[in-house]
């Protein structure tokens, strides 16, 4: 498996694009992926982390990490209803965008029929990748402001 | 018009809801997994006009949670509303007893058309 491979990253972009376009009704760019080197440069930016766990063929971890301004913005937005803090109702609102983001983009993968865990919200520093797999950065800038999906895959086994 | 919205995302059952008010006057009730959803169709003995159910949830999960309903209960409209586009997915929900599918995300008119065809073809049927 390559690092830097577009099967790894145009499956995420087509979702977030989708979930953006159909229910955030807010614009969406991309930005450039790049490989993860230093952690600290996502965590000073990005406080809140929605993360995922995929199983089967492969195993990797993908997390839509933002900042708490955009976090409530974005939840705000998929939910209709505006959020002043990053209460429960907020974090189910993200924990549905990374959903939906991640169980569209799963079917893209070079790999099928990969399982998805449920998600979890978290501090963003508070996620290790573990493991010598790359960590790839895809950037977005939204109406609300950018964000990142970072994915890490690895064959299993 | 009775509809049970069964999905472990309170946003996402409130999404729906917006939606199919625009159809008119319907009355929910809402589980967030399989299991509550049994202890609310079970409580609920006039049934539901429709079901709709969620893929991925904790405890049980959709696919379960018709095979359940479906064992008792062959008629009542079944709409599987899930992340789960791949096609042996869908197949495997029409096989358990799915009436229609949608697929995440959606639009509001998507969502209120795949229910009225979906309630238009049990009329049919009935």
């Amino acid at each position: 498996m390559r690092a830097f491979d577009v099967a790894y990253i145009n499956p995420f972009i087509a979702a977030a694009d989708g979930v953006f376009d159909t229910m955030i009704k807010s614009p969406l760019s991309l930005g450039k992926p790049r490989l993860l080197g230093d952690p600290s440069e996502v965590t000073r930016q990005f406080g809140v982390a929605t993360q995922i766990a995929l199983s089967g063929e492969l195993d990797g971890v993908v997390l839509l990490s933002l900042s708490r301004p955009v976090a409530l913005s974005l939840a705000s937005g998929f939910a209709g209803a505006p959020f002043k803090e990053l209460d429960a109702d907020a974090m189910d609102a993200l924990r549905e965008i990374a959903s939906i983001i991640v169980g569209r983009a799963r079917e893209g993968l070079p790999k099928g029929g990969l399982t998805m865990s449920l998600p979890k919200v978290m501090d963003r520093s508070a996620v290790h990748f573990g493991g010598d797999a790359p960590v790839l950065v895809i950037p977005f800038d939204s109406g609300a402001g950018r964000f990142v999906i970072e994915t890490s895959f690895r064959r299993a086994g | 018009m009775k509809i049970l919205l069964v999905d472990d995302s309170k946003t996402m059952r409130n999404i729906q809801k917006r939606s199919l008010q625009t159809m008119g006057e319907v009355d929910f009730a809402e589980a967030g997994d399989g299991v509550e959803a049994l202890s609310v169709i079970q409580a609920n003995p006039g049934g539901f006009t429709a079901i709709l159910v969620d893929w991925n949830m904790p405890n049980m999960d959709g696919i379960t949670l018709v095979g359940r309903i479906r064992e008792s209960d062959k008629t009542t409209p079944l709409i599987m509303v899930t992340t789960e586009a791949e096609k042996t997915r869908v197949i495997e929900a029409i096989k358990a007893g799915v009436n229609n599918y949608v697929i995440k995300p959606f639009t509001q008119d998507a969502l209120v058309d795949k229910v009225r065809q979906t309630l238009a073809r049990a009329t049919a049927a009935a």
